[in-house]
């Protein structure tokens, strides 16, 4: 029954077609297919050439940063470096003090003990010397 | 195949599949163009592709269900499209005017589903291993749609003349 009601619509069906579509459906359907490809296409290019742009100007802030950092870093080292030669000469001196103030610190003598700093006072203020040693110790003597 | 001869070929068969399922001459060229523009912008190896025809209708009903899932809710679209009937009577040619509004009430009333398979196989001629390939399915389904979307179709029509009678 089913087959047969489908037969009967199958044969209504076949005394239709389809109508023309409207004539100028094509050349509206073409233009704004090309029209739209054409604009896309525009907008692709400008927006490939921004991003090149933006990449490039990237790439210039990156290379200036480092070069900046690179020349901050080494002005930065050379500064700790002076200062780090000022802090171990300084060091070796007091230590080369604090030796001649073990070797001449007897009871008897702390005249000499108070002279010794006043000189340390005054020493302290003019750059040291090597010779230091030998005029201290004399002092002591 | 450039553009011209590619609308030459399936132009307006697309267009009318498209308002058979959309049931808008408006959407119908919205999409139609839509679809051109993709051909246009993405050259296609038509030597690489076996069934030139299955490809075509599928990359439109590809941009066809876009529209539709961007239209949701269903209300929504048929607010837009209130009547699919008029759309459809627009590209159906009968035998009479009462026919041909008879058939695109009737046809306007299937599921979307039904509607598609059936308007490919009467008006396209399209085999059923062809609309299987277009909209997804197995062979058996798309032959199982058509025949409930014929039983639905005869039901509708003997309505129809029941009334008229």
């Amino acid at each position: 029954m089913t087959e047969e009601n489908n037969k009967k619509t199958e044969d209504f069906l076949g005394g239709f077609s389809l109508r023309n579509a409207p004539p100028d459906l094509k050349e509206k359907i073409l233009d704004r297919a090309l029209q739209k490809r054409k604009t896309n296409h525009e907008m692709t290019t400008f927006l490939r050439k921004g991003f090149v742009g933006c990449l490039i100007l990237l790439i210039i802030v990156i290379a200036v940063d480092a070069t900046i950092t690179r020349a901050q870093n080494r002005r930065f080292s050379s500064f700790l470096d002076e200062q780090q030669a000022t802090t171990d000469k300084a060091e070796e001196e007091w230590s080369m003090l604090e030796d001649i103030i073990w070797e001449h610190s007897d009871s008897a003598k702390s005249e000499a003990k108070i002279k010794f700093y006043d000189l340390l006072k005054k020493k302290k203020k003019t750059r040291r010397q090597p010779e230091w040693r030998e005029s201290l110790e004399k002092e002591f003597e | 195949m450039n553009l011209e001869e590619l609308y030459d070929r399936y132009g307006e068969k697309l267009y009318h599949y498209l308002v058979l399922k959309l049931g808008s001459c408006q959407d119908a060229e919205d999409i139609l163009q839509e679809t051109f523009y993709r051909f246009a912008r993405y050259s296609v190896r038509w030597k690489m592709i076996k069934n030139p025809k299955a490809f075509v209708f599928k990359v439109v009903r590809n941009e066809a269900n876009r529209f539709l899932k961007r239209q949701i809710p269903l209300q929504k679209r048929e607010l837009m499209n209130p009547n699919p009937k008029n759309a459809i009577a627009s590209v159906i040619l009968g035998p009479d005017e009462e026919s041909e509004s008879l058939l695109a009430e009737s046809l306007a009333r299937l599921p979307d589903d039904q509607r598609e398979v059936v308007t490919l196989k009467v008006f396209e001629g399209m085999t059923f291993k062809e609309i299987a390939r277009i909209c997804n399915l197995s062979i058996n389904t798309a032959a199982s749609r058509y025949r409930y979307g014929l039983s639905k179709l005869h039901l509708y029509l003997e309505k129809k003349d029941d009334r008229g009678k």
